[in-house]
């Protein structure tokens, strides 16, 4: 069969806590040039105009410019500032945002030679009380870089963060403990079994105003219209950052996009049912992740083919050489995709090696999770460039007059529908 | 008007619980002013406290420089003091040049101006609506109302050369005829896209809670108060005001169009955005009537003390030459000891020029009565006691456009 070393490798839970260590850094550092493309490629298309375009197909390659251009730029303390907090600021909100990463599961369990294993870096039996802890230091980062940066604007940006990053937390904890109630656990992937089945065992549906609750102060904690009045360009000039620079702005400005990143992939995880597919079980079998992996080649090999066609058009763009070679790499991306799709059915993989079976299974569910987490993500880019921005007074009045009493609401209502046996 | 925080500052002074004020230069380097204005504010917390205005970091010196050039180089001053919608300053100068000579525009010239005023006028206030979004935090639809001002420029650009400097009239009528296919322009690409922009402007913003919770009651000013603070414009008829110089006083084709003057009710930073939209569909209204009843003939007075002789006669004879020469090295001349005003309806109110003449061939003393200084001086009285977030989407609302507050 296989040799001794490679199964002890397999078997290995550091093998598979470094595997989702990687899955977390692609998702959140990596996954920056990707996100700040599609802000940009996103809000261009819903104002109707061409977005960056020039560089790479799609423009995809301007995100790496920007990170040059920031990483190469002059690096400002102003004068009078806390030196020593304003370099520290801006790396408490990346850590906190990169910290939360390692509670969440990003597949279920799965078997490898009698072994069971999930892809996750921390397997920690309290994971949502830790992500509520963690995620209120963050309010810490954006406090501390607006004060310390002695400026006027700066301080108010940082004041507001304050004063909407408690407020906001406190909906947001309230509303998961509907949550809790539910799914009567705090580990996140035993939350996630809990959806199984049907999709009415989703917790969105189960618990719809908690969800909404959810999405909203994960907005607000996550500084996005319409709760941007931390940096507020019109009102503050930039907030919170107005006095940094370089590298050091850049890292406030991923640290947003991890937070984005980390809000949207809670959501799934929470309320959307993870890695799972509804009625996954009922169509597909006992294993039904193993089963769609090969229709899941076929899907992206489809995929591809789709923006290789795409690329290939002839239009006014530059770098037509590179698209046609991007095309021709499509092409056979794809076609390697279905081959080995072809060869999982054919081989009939799930029968005869069934370790190779069960990782592929594992990776389904990345990949779904991933996909609900990408919606998630684009929801974020959607509001920021549809809504408006919020009034001081209006986001407390909403906070705390609004948002609180529905929690709690919510809390009691769950409760008794818990007690009765209805949910 | 309830102010956000209904405590009053002095009683907290005589509490001693007043906390330590803040004073904040809000520009005139700040992304929301939209030109060099300088506002300095006393925060306390967020409420504004106290609101100075400060103006003059536009300062030209316009109306000195108006004495030493001649009556037509002074259309380049009008260039200058609304930059978003130059080409009704050009009207609004060579109007009331011609009053003071006594010259009358033919039928032709008066309806392109009339046509072109309202471009102008439908490009002014998208650079009104879209900045005053981009200040309450949406910015998608900026991109929509800039789409449409290029477009607007497309054509002033087409008719007169340049986008924003048009400096397109002269004394007794316009520097040149409209090119052939400029109607056919219009009224494919621009007046369509005019309608469909505010429909969606409309229909985003209108019922948008947000919008409507930061607009509603944010900046409100009483008729009577707007009248006392020499309000006109949008910014009055928002208020309740029906006063359009179009209407009080019609010059240009104005009288012979079928239009509406679209009024608000509470004069707050709501009723003006959307006074200002409807105001763009009732400029198209006018712009499409205007083509209908667009009369062929000349673009210029039969007058030969200020209009330049046919290129023919210039060639063909010395008189026209001598006359040519005349009015380009020194330019018209009017009459000894006229004092006259004429005002026309600028994109934000009651655009007046004072000219007071001495015989020369140059204004003895020029003034200009911008709508934009008037609105402006009434900014402390909206901002006072509210939040700061409010004061960037008033200031845009007002559309204060920096080059009227200085000449």
């Amino acid at each position: 069969m296989i040799p001794e070393w490679v199964q002890d490798i397999l078997t290995s839970k550091w093998t598979w806590a470094a595997l989702a260590l990687v899955v977390a850094y692609v998702l959140t550092l990596v996954g920056i040039v990707v996100y700040t493309w599609l802000e940009r490629r996103g809000a261009a298309f819903i104002q109707r105009r061409p977005g960056p375009n020039r560089r790479g197909p799609y423009g995809i390659v301007q995100a790496v410019a920007d990170a040059v251009k920031l990483a190469t730029k002059e690096d400002v303390v102003p004068a009078g500032a806390n030196k020593w907090l304003h370099a520290v600021a801006p790396m408490i909100g990346m850590t906190v945002a990169l910290t939360i990463i390692a509670v969440i599961p990003f597949s279920g369990d799965f078997e490898l030679f009698g072994q069971t294993f999930r892809l996750q870096i921390a397997d920690m039996n309290f994971g949502f009380i830790f992500i509520l802890a963690i995620s209120s230091l963050a309010v810490y980062g954006v406090a501390l870089g607006g004060w310390s940066s002695n400026n006027k604007y700066s301080l108010l940006g940082s004041l507001r963060s304050g004063a909407q990053m408690i407020s906001y937390e406190i909906s947001l904890g309230l509303s998961l403990v509907g949550v809790l109630l539910i799914y009567n656990t705090v580990k996140l992937d035993e939350m996630v079994i809990a959806q199984t089945g049907a999709i009415w065992h989703w917790g969105v549906v189960q618990a719809p105003m908690a969800f909404l609750i959810f999405l909203t102060s994960s907005y607000a904690e996550a500084n996005r219209v319409p709760f941007d009045l931390v940096e507020a360009d019109s009102e503050l000039v930039a907030g919170f950052h107005t006095e940094y620079s370089s590298l050091r702005f850049g890292l406030f400005y991923m640290g947003e996009y991890v937070h984005m990143a980390v809000s949207a992939i809670l959501t799934v995880i929470l309320f959307f049912g993870g890695w799972h597919i509804p009625w996954a079980e009922e169509i597909f079998g006992s294993a039904p992740y193993v089963t769609l992996f090969p229709w899941l080649l076929f899907g992206a090999a489809l995929v591809c083919l789709v923006i290789a066609w795409d690329t290939s058009r002839p239009r006014r763009r530059v770098h037509t050489r590179g698209n046609l070679l991007l095309a021709f790499l499509l092409v056979c991306v794809a076609g390697s995709a279905a081959a080995l799709g072809g060869l999982y059915l054919a081989g009939d993989v799930q029968t005869e090696i069934p370790w190779l079976a069960s990782i592929c299974g594992m990776l389904t569910q990345v990949i779904v999770l991933v996909l609900k987490f990408a919606f998630f993500f684009w929801l974020f880019i959607w509001v920021r460039w549809t809504l408006p921005r919020f009034r001081y007074d209006q986001l407390m009045k909403l906070g705390w007059k609004v948002m609180l009493p529905l929690a709690l609401l919510n809390i009691g209502v769950t409760g008794v529908l818990v007690l009765l046996g209805v949910l | 008007m309830k102010a956000p925080f209904p405590r009053s500052i002095e009683c907290e002074q005589k509490l001693d619980l007043c906390a330590e004020r803040m004073i904040l230069n809000w520009g005139p380097a700040h992304p929301a002013t939209h030109g060099t204005l300088r506002v300095i504010l006393t925060l306390e917390g967020e409420t504004i406290a106290k609101c100075d205005t400060e103006i003059g970091y536009l300062h030209r010196g316009l109306e000195k420089l108006a004495e030493d050039w001649t009556y037509n180089q002074c259309v380049n001053i009008s260039d200058r003091i609304n930059y978003c919608s130059v080409f009704i300053n050009n009207v609004g100068w060579h109007q009331a040049c011609e009053k003071l000579f006594g010259i009358r525009v033919p039928p032709r010239a008066t309806y392109l101006r009339t046509i072109l005023s309202e471009i102008a006028r439908i490009a002014d206030h998208m650079v009104c609506l879209g900045p005053n979004c981009v200040d309450i935090g949406v910015l998608t639809p900026f991109w929509y109302t800039w789409n449409l001002r290029e477009l607007a420029y497309d054509l002033l650009e087409f008719v007169t050369g340049a986008r924003m400097t048009t400096a397109f009239t002269r004394v007794g009528g316009l520097a040149a005829d409209a090119p052939a296919g400029f109607e056919e322009r219009v009224k494919q690409e621009f007046l369509p896209e005019v309608y469909r922009v505010m429909d969606e402007l409309d229909s985003l913003l209108s019922k948008n809670r947000i919008f409507n919770d930061r607009t509603r009651g944010v900046g409100a000013l009483s008729q009577e108060e707007a009248v006392s603070y020499g309000w006109t414009g949008p910014c009055l008829r928002a208020c309740g005001v029906a006063y359009d110089v179009r209407v009080a006083n019609p010059y240009l084709a104005y009288g012979d169009m079928d239009f509406d003057v679209p009024v608000g009710e509470h004069g707050d930073t709501y009723d003006r955005f959307f006074v200002r939209v409807e105001e763009c569909r009732q400029s198209a209204r006018i712009i499409e009537q205007a083509f209908s009843k667009l009369p062929d003939g000349p673009v210029n007075a039969d007058d030969k003390r200020v209009v330049l002789p046919a290129k023919g006669d210039v060639y063909g004879h010395i008189e026209g030459l001598i006359h040519h020469f005349e009015i380009v090295m020194f330019g018209p001349r009017a009459p000894v000891g006229a004092i006259c005003y004429d005002s026309v309806e600028g994109a934000n109110g009651e655009l007046g020029f004072t000219i007071v003449s001495n015989g020369t061939n140059k204004p003895y003393r020029m003034h200009v009565r911008s709508p934009c200084f008037h609105v402006f001086s009434a900014l402390p009285r909206l901002v006072t006691g509210r939040l700061l977030a409010d004061l960037p989407a008033v200031v845009a609302s007002l559309n204060i456009i920096a080059g009227e507050l200085d000449l």
